[in-house]
Parts: structure tokens; C-alpha cells; sequence
């Protein structure tokens, strides 16, 4: 393809970056943001720079926010592909090659977002949900200062409970805690008190009962 | 440059070195589908529809961007092409509005021509793509901007910039968007836009559309793109001749003027100026002063370029033309038809020719020796012009020639009956002028201290009023029309004020009031709303308590004109007195008497000077293929450069303001027939001209052909 611009893929990782992903990486959000940062770039004169890198983020971003289908998979691929075949630029053509190459590197993550409702990664939002640990709990109080009123239940000397998650799935909050007792979950949550109760009343430390929550 | 072969598609095809592959697949008939690239545009291969693949070459290409090579293969057509293409217009699409009913460019538009020639689907799976920034400035003058409908295909920014080197339009970016702005997001006004339209003319979308209502639809496009031209009865270039003024080359601005009209100066003091009520410019703050252009352009033409070629007469053709009536119309047929090399005798029952121009229009507005100065012109292209030669019966004039064609005009004023009208007290507007004009006393007397009422509210009502001021008179004018309404200039009006002429406008009345003695002592009127005239004559919306009494000595009837004619001419007349074509039963062309022929107001009532003038030359054709000619009538005086389409920016282009004509003061024209309007300077007339929004770049750049003008 004859080049008709001169934007270049400076600024776009590798593809070893998702190749040899951490852990913490997920590779959907990964593509979604690759997507984003090529298309914030373009120069805007290339229909598959300009409109179909946009089309990749939209796409990718309806999978993370839990509105994905899995024929959704299946155009992702075929529109990277075409924007292979006819990208005017570097900037494009990498761009499709590096969301291609999650995609197929990490197929059964994409559809795992759609299927099983499951981010492995903890990184898109509607995927997981957060639960302060009653075990590591000290009870200080430091996260009741970090959300919004009735979002977090508790006391001095209380394990903390998270009632309501949906504004709390921040760097801030989740690095508030001192102990680090803040930590993600996806379907299935560990034992946890409905309410608070003291710390050390409950759970391994107390050897209470066991039950079952759905989150 | 040399040519070159190569296959497109397996058929042999001929091109140009340097040419693209698309252009040379497209003048060979062979279409390739293409939205971003124009004719006139450099290529950009944005779009991805005129994607190709070529022998030898692992990738497909836009064609549109590669140039031909010798032997090159090509092929146009494949599966995997086809999936470029649609997956670009579904892309394209997936920000465009999906409904195109609503639209103006329905069926004008290119997108939706390539929609249905890929047989696109508009989502097929595409997430729609909403813009914030598709509300940016949409509001501008004369052009409409629907951002919404954009696909960015940049034809309009490489226009701006690289055709007319004005560069007002960009691909910005605000957020995650790309759109096509101005810079910092300015209106187009204000960023420095010279409303060329090019930008909307090149538009493959209904992105950018003309406003409703500043081009006619009433004509082909070519003309309805320059409306001062199109809005002129004799269609006189006038953005060649303001760009020739702009340039200082005043004797080809006359000499394109002068290939439609041989009164150049006498329109350029008095033309009603169709042209600047078309003027495109008006839609931006006022229009061009086209009219005080035309005056300076002919008062600055020293060299006169024009001169040799416009006395050329054709070979004498031995045919006899009596013109009856030496006004515009007359004037304007026998200058033609002379140059036609018909032997042509003018007759006028009056001292000097000029019409109206002469006896009608005052001299302080019309100078009697610019309109003689023309005349002369024409008398030298061979017109013999017979003076103070009244004809009274048009078969006397018949015998002696091959055709005659009567221009008399609409020479007498209409009275309308007033109650209590006491005629010994009245005249109209045409005799008074004509008296003056010849330098009579008038009937009635008007002198210092007469109270002079006007009664009508058109120019030939300002006409008489400021001419009575000029008498010493103390001059009313009394109309029927609201201010708004009348159909004088507003600088008559303006400096008629300024004279001390008093206006009563949207006034009826209810009859004129008399004295012991049965002498008219004023008119009584009433404030009236509205008006009409209804079948029972004049119906008003009479506003109560309004009543006043304006007192006059004399008054001047301003009501309309009507010709002069009588059955004792010689012609079937109509009741008004106008002569009838028997066939149609109409005013027309022709007459009861076979080579007897009429063109101007005495055919089309009261016009203006250009109505009658453009009325001379269509009679001229007529009369030319009677007389056994081609009927062409058009002329080549000047030789111009053509207009270059880079018009460059111009900082604050809009907002520049109209100039105006140096007016005489009040105090020196009043009492004196000394001509109030001192034209433009060149300084003035220069930056008058620059205002031009040079409608006619648009025609010039191409139009594009959508697929279904081609075979393969």
C-alpha cells in the first residue's frame, strides 16, 4: 500500500507486550486502549486511520462494558484484517496488527468477557466487584473516608463491608487501605459478614460459620 | 508528454505519462468507484474506494494515488477489493446520519450514489458513531453546514486550500474526534473565508449545502451560480468587468459592459440595479455597489480599447430600418441593427434622443451630456437619427422602409380620479419633468412658496419633488406604501429629506378640499395599515383618528405612465393604448401591420432603462433574422485574462462594509440642477471591487460524474 501519510506507530507498544502480558493485563481492555491511543493520534485524511480505528475502540469498548456479542469477534477480526490490507499508514496498520495479535493470542479471554461475564485480569469494571477482606481488616476506618456516604459500612474496631461497589472501582480507593484489605473478586466472593462486626469476629479468625454470598 | 499502455481490467487502455490509474480507468469508460478524489483536487487516497490491484504488487492500492507505468496490469473488480470498499463505506457510514429522505442532497449526492452502487448496508454490525463536535458553527451566511452528514473525506479543505490558496478549513481534533473545523473553531466568518462556495460545490454529501434562497432554481445552474449576471435583463458580465476594474484595466471593464448595453454611463448614474438585489454578497452584509463600479469604470476609460471594434459594421445589407421613438429601446435596436449593416433611420419627435434619460430622469441624477456622449456612439456606428420628427401615423413611415419598429415608450402620465379634483391645478410627474427638462416654464406654475403635493411613492415621484424643491417649491409626497414599501431608492428618499421634501407614506385619503370659491385648497388623508385593490378598486385598512390635511397649491401625479398612442398611428391598440399582436391578442413583438414591429415599455408598460434596453436588443434579433440576417447580435470587445481561481485570504473579507459615493452637500445642490452624486474614487472603486465574492470559480471547477454515466 502506498503510504499517504506519514504518521508513524511511535508512542504504540511492541507486540511482545501482549504476547508476554502480565498478569494483571487484560488483554481486551489492552486492545481497547491500544485502539484509542492510535486513533487519538491520526492526522484524520485515511478512512481506516480515522473511522476504523474508532470503529476497533467503539467495538472493544462495548466488550468491556458488558456489552459485547460474540459476533463481535469475529468483525473485530475482519475489520483488522481489512485495515491491514488497505492502511495508508504505519500508524493504522500497527494499530490493527497489535489488537489482531490479542485477539488471537488471547481468543478464550475475549469470549470469556462475553460468555462467562469474566475478566481474569480484574481490569474491566463490570467484571468484577470489590470486598474488603474481614481477615486483613484492622478496622481503621481509612476507606469509610474514601467513599461516598452509605457506600461503606463500619466503625472503629469493625470489619468494614462494601454495600455498594459501583463508584469505588478507583486506583484512589482501592489504595487507600493501609493494610490492604481492599481486594477484587469476580463471580464468586469469599465469606463475608453481612454486616460489620468486630475485628477478629469472624471468619478464619473466629472459625465462624460459613456462608455463601453472590455478588 | 508521452503516451503509455497498460490493461485495466484486460482491455487495452491509453494514457497520458503521469497520469494516475484512475483517471486514465475513467476516461477510458472503465469506472472505478471514488468519493474523496475531484477532478479538480489533488489525490489523497483517503477514501479507499478506488482500490486496485496491480500484477506484481502484493497489496491492493488507491488508485487514484498511483501513476500509470507501461504495461502495468490492473484489475478493478475482485473479491477482496470489494470487501475493501464496502468495509470502508460501512465505516463512513457508521457516522452518517442512516435516513436520506430528509435531506436536501437526496438524490444529489454521491455517498448515496456509491451506497447503492456497492450495495452497501448502512450498519452491518458498525457501531453508530455520534460526533460532539458535528454542532460546531454550523450557523454561517449562505453557506449551511450539517456536520452530521460529513465523512471527512477532506475535498473541501484541499479545495480551500490548494485551488483558492485561502485555507480556512481543517481537519481538527477535539477529544477522540476528527472533524472538519475552522481554526479554533471560528465561524467562517470570522475566520478570514471569502464565500467562493467552492468548498460546498465539491461536497459529495449534503455536508455543506448552499442556504435556500440565495441561487435561483428557476434556471440552468451555470446561471443561477452568478445572479447578478442572471438578475441583469441584458445579462451584462459584471464579475468580469468588476474584476477588470479591480485590475485598473477600465477600458476592458467598459468593453464587456458595453457587449450588452451601448448606455454604460447613463446605467451606471441611473440603472435600477437588478444585479445588486441579486448580489450574493447581500447575504453577507451588502451587496457589491455594481452600479456606481459601472459609472466610475466608464469615467475612468481613457484609452476606450473597445472603440474600433464597436463602430465594425457588417456589409451593408441594403434593408431600411425606421426606428419611431430615439429612448433606450430605439437607441439600443438601431445600434444592432446598424452593426448588422441595416440601413437604419432613427426618428424622435423631440430635439434630442435619450428618452426618459433625456426628458424623464432630472439632470441633477441624469447629466444630460452623458446621455448625448453615448448617443454619439451610436450615431457613429452609422444610426441616422432624424430629430424633433413626430410621427403620426406609422403607415406614412411603412412604404418608405423594409421593417419599422416602434420604441415610443410609456410617455404620458396617468391621473387617478380624486374627489373634488380640480384639473386646471394638476399634472403628472412625466410633464412636469419633461418641461423642466426643456427648460419651459410648467403648467401649473411652480415656483418659490407653491406647495407642491406628489402624489405616489416611486422615483418618479422623488423625481418631481426634489425637482420642485429645486424649483423653490415646497414639495409632499403622499403614497399608499409604508415606508418599506415604496419603490423609491432609499437614497432618493434619504436626500429628498434632506431638500425638504415632506413624506406622508402609507396614507390614503378622502378627497381634496375646497374653498368658497371652488378652489382645491389640500388634500385630506388618513394613516392606513395595509391596502389592496380589490375588485371594487382601492380597498384600505384605515387606521381611526389619523386624519390630517396637507395644503397644496399644485399637485403632480406620480401614479404611472401609459403611452401616447392613438388609433390614428395606424395600429390596433389595446384600451390602456398599447398595440396588439391580432394573433395573440397580447402586446407583443409584432402588430396588426405586417413589418411593423414594437419592443420596450410600449409593449411591456413603465420598466426601468435596462428593461428597455435588453427590450432593444431581443427586438434587434428579431428583426435581424426578418430582414434575412443570423440574428446574432453578440460581441467580443475585450480580451481578458482568465479569472484565476486562487483568490487567496483576504483578513476580515466579510465584515468589509460598502463604500459609498461622494454626495453633494445639501446646501450646494439645493436650488441647482447640478448632479448630486460624485461616483466612487479609485481608491474606493478598487476596494469596492475587491468585494466580489467571484461566483463565477465555481463554474470552473468540474463536475463529477457518478457511476451511472459509465458502461464498464
Amino acid at each position: 500500500m502506498i503510504k499517504n501519510c506519514e504518521m508513524t506507530a511511535a508512542g504504540l507498544p511492541g507486540v511482545d507486550e501482549i504476547i508476554n502480558k502480565a498478569e494483571n493485563v487484560c488483554p481486551v481492555q489492552w486492545a481497547a486502549d491500544v485502539a484509542r491511543k492510535a486513533h487519538q493520534a491520526t492526522c484524520g485524511r485515511d478512512v481506516f486511520c480515522r473511522d476504523g480505528l474508532n470503529q476497533l475502540y467503539l467495538i472493544i469498548t462495548e466488550i468491556t462494558n458488558d456489552r459485547g456479542n460474540v459476533e463481535d469477534l469475529d468483525l473485530l477480526r475482519e475489520l483488522c484484517g481489512t485495515i491491514m490490507l488497505g492502511a495508508g499508514c504505519e500508524l493504522s496498520y500497527k494499530a490493527a496488527e497489535l489488537v489482531k495479535a490479542s485477539l488471537d493470542n488471547y481468543g478464550d479471554d475475549w469470549r470469556d468477557h462475553m460468555v462467562k461475564r469474566k475478566c481474569a485480569a480484574f481490569q474491566c469494571k463490570p467484571f468484577y466487584s470489590l470486598y474488603i477482606d474481614p481477615n486483613t481488616c484492622t478496622g481503621c476506618g481509612e476507606c469509610l473516608k474514601h467513599a461516598p456516604a452509605g457506600a461503606v459500612a463500619g466503625g472503629e474496631g469493625m470489619i468494614h463491608v462494601i454495600k455498594k461497589d459501583a463508584g469505588l472501582k478507583t486506583d484512589e480507593f482501592m489504595g487507600c487501605c493501609p493494610a490492604d484489605a481492599i481486594k477484587k473478586a469476580g463471580m464468586v466472593k469469599p465469606p463475608l459478614p453481612p454486616e460489620p462486626v468486630p475485628v477478629g469476629s469472624f471468619g478464619a479468625n473466629a472459625g465462624g460459620g460459613r456462608r455463601r454470598r453472590r455478588g | 508528454m508521452g503516451k503509455i499502455t497498460l490493461w485495466i481490467d484486460n482491455v487495452q487502455v491509453e494514457a497520458e505519462e503521469g497520469q494516475s490509474v484512475l483517471n486514465a480507468a475513467l476516461e477510458a469508460g472503465i469506472y472505478i468507484p471514488h468519493l474523496c478524489s475531484h477532478p479538480d483536487l489533488t489525490p489523497q487516497g483517503g477514501c479507499k474506494l478506488c482500490v486496485v490491484e496491480i500484477d506484481g504488487e502484493a497489496q491492493p492500492t488507491t488508485s487514484c494515488t498511483t501513476t500509470v507505468r507501461d504495461g502495468m496490469k490492473v484489475k478493478t473488480k475482485s473479491e477482496t477489493l470489494d470487501r475493501l470498499r464496502r468495509t470502508s463505506m460501512q465505516l463512513m457510514l457508521a457516522g452518517h446520519p442512516h435516513d436520506c429522505t430528509g435531506c436536501r442532497s437526496f438524490g444529489n449526492c454521491e455517498l448515496q450514489a456509491m451506497m447503492q452502487y456497492l450495495n452497501a448496508v448502512a450498519n452491518a454490525g458498525m457501531k453508530s458513531v455520534h460526533k460532539e463536535t458535528m454542532n460546531l458553527n454550523t450557523n454561517n451566511p449562505l453557506i449551511d453546514r450539517e456536520m452530521e452528514r460529513c465523512i471527512q473525506c477532506g475535498r473541501c479543505v484541499r479545495v480551500c486550500q490548494d485551488v483558492r490558496g485561502v485555507g480556512v478549513l481543517h481537519y481538527n481534533k477535539k477529544g477522540d474526534e476528527v472533524y472538519i473545523g475552522t481554526q479554533n473553531d471560528l465561524s467562517l466568518a470570522s475566520s478570514d473565508c471569502r464565500f467562493c462556495g467552492a468548498c460546498v460545490e465539491v461536497c459529495p454529501t449534503g455536508a455543506l449545502q448552499d442556504k435556500e434562497g440565495v441561487f435561483r432554481k428557476d434556471l440552468p445552474r451555470d446561471q443561477a451560480l452568478i445572479p447578478c449576471s442572471a438578475e441583469c435583463p441584458a445579462h451584462i458580465n459584471i464579475p468580469n468587468y468588476l474584476r477588470m476594474i479591480y485590475a485598473g484595466e477600465y477600458g476592458k471593464a467598459v468593453g464587456v459592459i458595453r457587449e450588452k448595453v451601448p448606455f454604460p454611463l447613463s446605467l451606471g448614474r441611473v440603472c435600477t440595479a437588478y444585479c445588486e438585489k441579486g448580489c450574493k454578497r447581500k447575504g453577507l452584509n451588502s451587496s457589491v455597489g455594481i452600479r456606481d463600479l459601472k459609472r466610475f469604470a466608464v469615467q475612468h476609460d481613457a484609452e476606450k480599447p473597445w472603440m474600433e471594434q464597436y463602430l465594425k459594421t457588417a456589409p451593408a445589407t441594403g434593408k431600411k430600418v425606421a426606428i419611431i421613438g430615439g429612448g433606450p429601446c430605439g437607441l439600443t435596436a438601431a445600434y444592432y441593427l446598424a452593426k448588422k449593416g441595416h440601413d437604419v433611420t432613427v426618428m424622435e419627435r423631440y430635439p434630442t434622443c435619450g428618452g426618459m434619460l433625456s426628458y424623464g430622469i432630472p439632470s441633477y441624477r441624469m447629466p444630460r451630456e452623458d446621455v448625448q456622449s453615448e448617443v454619439e456612439i451610436i450615431e457613429k456606428a452609422g444610426v441616422k437619427i432624424i430629430t424633433n420628427c413626430e410621427v403620426k401615423n406609422v403607415l406614412d413611415v411603412k412604404k418608405d422602409y423594409d421593417a419599422v419598429l416602434v420604441t415610443v415608450g410609456a410617455s404620458d402620465g396617468k391621473m387617478i380620479p380624486v374627489a373634488n379634483m380640480d384639473k386646471s391645478m394638476c399634472t403628472t410627474a412625466i410633464d412636469l419633468l419633461r418641461d423642466i427638462a426643456k427648460g419651459e416654464e410648467t403648467t401649473p406654475k411652480i415656483g418659490p412658496g407653491v406647495k407642491v403635493l406628489i402624489y405616489g411613492g416611486g422615483n418618479v415621484a422623488y423625481d418631481a419633488a426634489r425637482s420642485a424643491a429645486r424649483l423653490g417649491a415646497e414639495p409632499t409626497v403622499v403614497c399608499l406604501e409604508n415606508r418599506h414599501e415604496m419603490t423609491a431608492d432609499d437614497e432618493e428618499i434619504e436626500q429628498g429629506a434632506e431638500e425638504g421634501v415632506k413624506l406622508y407614506s402609507g396614507y390614503s385619503n378622502t378627497g381634496f378640499s375646497v374653498d368658497e370659491n371652488g378652489k382645491m385648497t389640500g388634500l385630506n388623508i388618513f394613516k392606513i395599515r395595509s391596502f389592496q385593490f380589490g375588485p371594487n378598486g382601492l380597498e384600505v385598512d384605515k387606521v381611526e383618528g389619523t386624519e390630517e390635511f396637507v395644503p397644496c397649491d399644485v399637485v403632480v401625479f406620480a401614479s404611472g405612465q401609459k403611452t401616447n398612442l392613438t388609433a390614428e398611428f395606424g395600429l390596433e391598440l389595446n384600451r390602456p393604448g398599447y398595440p396588439v399582436d391580432p394573433e395573440t391578442g397580447k402586446s407583443g413583438f409584432k402588430t396588426s401591420v405586417e413589418g411593423v414591429y414594437a419592443a420596450g415599455d410600449v409593449i411591456t408598460g413603465t420598466k426601468a432603462v435596462i428593461n428597455a434596453i435588453a427590450g432593444g436588443r431581443e427586438a434587434a434579433e428579431k428583426l435581424d433574422v426578418i430582414l434575412g440576417g443570423d440574428g446574432n447580435i453578440e460581441e467580443h470587445l475585450a480580451c481578458l485574462p482568465a479569472a484565476g481561481p486562487n483568490i487567496g485570504k483576504i483578513e476580515g473579507f466579510a465584515a468589509i462594509e460598502r463604500n459609498h459615493t461622494a454626495v453633494t452637500p445639501c446646501q450646494e445642490r439645493c436650488g441647482s440642477f447640478v448632479p448630486v452624486d460624485g461616483g466612487y474614487s479609485e481608491e474606493q472603486a478598487k476596494a469596492e471591487a475587491a468585494r466580489c465574492l467571484k461566483c463565477p470559480l465555481r463554474n470552473q471547477l468540474h463536475k463529477t460524474k457518478m457511476w451511472t454515466a459509465y458502461t464498464k
